[in-house]
């Protein structure tokens, strides 16, 4: 056990996990709730060409430099995203998968650029693609750990309002709540957790990052306060499980382990959820 | 062919088979369950490799049809009893059965043809040194052959079933109670779907599949409201854009699916600029006929007081160039407000 916190890897590899999949499972909640989980999954491919951009314009690999980079891609696809949609006859799927494809594609091609370029220590940028837990750095453990906890404070100090303004637009309009603000919120703690996620999970599957805590969560409770703790105790525990199996087997990316473990506790929530699971109604006779 | 050739044919080909079962991907609105079908061939891919022990073009298909259907399934089974609403059912099963495939192909199997790169980015460079021998005689590169294939298929899809698929995506309850199956239709076009997902994973990887098929009729569909048209004109994007993306690639070594998908998203961007009725073109349209109304109304005051006078007195009374009074002459004229006498001009009341 002492061995845990003494060795580097071990113990960075698992607070990281721990908390990046606590935040975004708690991160995540709201954007389902919404029927917004894939304009996340839009978002975290837009982000690939930041990184690749920020890294050719700075010539360093700093960690949070690429999350800037990836900020402000991850930014401005959503507002073309955002304008596409309004576009008459197009609709928000179709969309999605444009801005998705097409900020993905700059990306592969930025990437292509940057392993050309002679410079030694562009190796690694392609991590970001399917994420590498064993890489994670105790100076992106900080950084995982002040944004996402800085991130999950704010949702705590305004989950009442948050509530409003997903369920019910309406009221809370007439509530005086102003609803672009909130929601501008929202997305900028969804693009927090993608910008930090996408180091360890890669920028491909963060959106089951996102996702699949909150609907397995989803499966036991309908109420907002158990949800959000829950769907942070399933992503932690998801994340913890696919980062430490990918230490484990031997040239396994760290992405999809995650999101298998995650997918793993998802389906047994399904058939086990106290309050909607699959057996529970079946024994109510629903 | 030189290689540069073949990879610019393969790529315009890639574009054309795509766009033709992205048509109805875009219009029954399915363009995110396109994008989950493609990355959940994978592990369908994989097994079928490792069950019949090496690459195999038909126990491939066979298995990422299979893969694509358990896919669909899943998610409709989410919707209905896991009761989560579609965006999470489809990002909850995609991402899981991609991360499946992914990680059997990069843990356990490493002889396996098919390698983590390989479906990330696809192998389209490699298309021209892929040969297909037949009795020993050179063919041509194999990837010409099986999209060419592929593009028959799917046109002849599209073909058979045109009136059950335009009912079907229209009006479905029309559909249904015609006695067409919408089930089956919707069925047969997600089995296509995954087919040409497999083609298209091979040329540009999984991510970018979804650019070849949904992209093209998407800015299609910003240009014309007609069905046939519409087909049409995503053929020509989905063909011409492709083959355009792979050639600037090679002109400026990059990365050759990467290229095709920003042509892809760039032509859309510009079509919701500049096509009509829509976006920027739509603004400077009703600004320039709110002027000339204006300007009309200024032009039949004129006449009304000046009768006789011509065209050309007009533009000096007016300070205008005889071009523009011109033009507005003939838009009064056209709408009925002027009238034509034997001296000149007269302002009367429109049709």
């Amino acid at each position: 056990m002492t061995e845990w916190w003494t060795d580097y890897t071990l113990r960075n590899v698992t607070l990281g996990a721990v908390m990046l999949g606590a935040f975004s499972g708690i991160l995540g909640t709201f954007p389902v709730l919404r029927r917004q989980g894939l304009t996340g999954d839009a978002m975290a491919h837009a982000t690939l060409p930041g990184v690749c951009l920020a890294f050719l314009l700075t010539q360093t690999k700093s960690y949070p430099v690429l999350m800037v980079g990836a900020v402000v891609a991850a930014l401005v696809s959503l507002a073309l995203v955002q304008w596409i949609q309004s576009v008459p006859r197009v609709d928000p799927g179709s969309a999605l998968g444009w801005g998705l494809s097409t900020a993905f594609g700059l990306g592969v091609v930025l990437l292509g650029v940057v392993q050309s370029t002679p410079n030694a220590g562009q190796a690694g940028l392609e991590k970001f693609l399917m994420g590498q837990a064993s890489a994670i750095t105790s100076e992106q453990v900080v950084v995982i750990g002040s944004v996402g906890g800085l991130s999950v404070l704010i949702v705590t100090m305004v989950v009442p309002r948050l509530a409003l303004a997903t369920f019910d637009p309406t009221f809370a309009q007439t509530q005086g709540l102003r609803l672009s603000y909130w929601s501008g919120l929202l997305n900028a703690l969804m693009i927090g957790a993608i910008a930090v996620g996408i180091g360890t999970v890669g920028v491909i599957l963060m959106s089951a990052m996102l996702i699949a805590p909150s609907a397995a969560a989803r499966q036991w409770t309908h109420r907002l306060g158990p949800l959000l703790v829950l769907a942070g105790l399933f992503g932690a525990v998801g994340g913890l499980f696919g980062a430490l199996s990918s230490l484990w087997v031997p040239r396994a990316p760290t992405g999809p382990a995650i999101v298998l473990s995650l997918s793993v506790l998802a389906v047994v929530s399904i058939l086990f959820g106290r309050d909607r699971g699959l057996l529970w109604s079946r024994r109510r006779g629903a | 062919m030189t290689t540069d050739q073949v990879i610019i044919s393969v790529s315009a080909l890639a574009g054309l088979a795509c766009s033709l079962i992205g048509i109805y991907l875009v219009l029954r609105r399915m363009a995110m369950l396109a994008d989950a079908i493609a990355h959940s061939v994978l592990p369908g891919l994989v097994a079928a490799y490792l069950l019949s022990g090496g690459p195999h073009l038909l126990a491939g298909m066979v298995g990422a049809v299979a893969a694509a259907l358990l896919a669909v399934g899943g998610i409709e089974f989410l919707k209905r009893k896991g009761r989560l609403r579609e965006d999470a059912a489809i990002g909850l099963v995609f991402p899981a059965m991609f991360a499946l495939g992914v990680f059997w192909v990069s843990s356990g199997y490493q002889n396996l043809h098919i390698d983590a790169d390989a479906v990330l980015f696809g192998e389209i460079a490699f298309a021209p040194f892929d040969r297909w021998t037949l009795e020993g005689r050179d063919m041509g590169p194999k990837a010409l052959w099986i999209l060419g294939g592929l593009a028959g298929l799917n046109a002849a899809f599209l073909a058979l079933f045109h009136k059950e698929l335009k009912l079907t995506s229209f009006d479905a309850a029309l559909g249904s109670l015609a006695g067409f199956a919408p089930g089956l239709i919707q069925g047969l076009l997600m089995g296509l779907t995954a087919v040409n997902s497999v083609a298209a994973m091979g040329m540009v990887g999984a991510i970018l599949t979804v650019s070849l098929m949904v992209v093209p009729p998407l800015t299609a569909s910003l240009w014309t409201r007609r069905l046939v048209p519409m087909m049409g004109l995503a053929l020509a994007i989905g063909a011409v854009g492709s083959g355009l993306g792979a050639a600037f690639a090679l002109l400026w070594d990059l990365s050759i699916g990467g290229s095709i998908a920003c042509l892809q998203g760039v032509g859309l961007i510009v079509s919701g600029l500049v096509a009509p009725g829509i976006g920027l073109r739509a603004r400077w349209d009703s600004r320039r006929r709110q002027r000339d109304f204006q300007a009309l109304l200024q032009l039949t005051e004129r006449i009304h007081h000046l009768p006789s006078a011509s065209p050309k007195e007009l533009a000096e009374e007016l300070g205008w160039s005889p071009i523009q009074v011109k033009r507005l002459l003939d838009i009064g004229l056209r709408q009925g407000v002027l009238g034509t006498t034997e001296t000149g001009y007269r302002v009367q009341l429109g049709r």
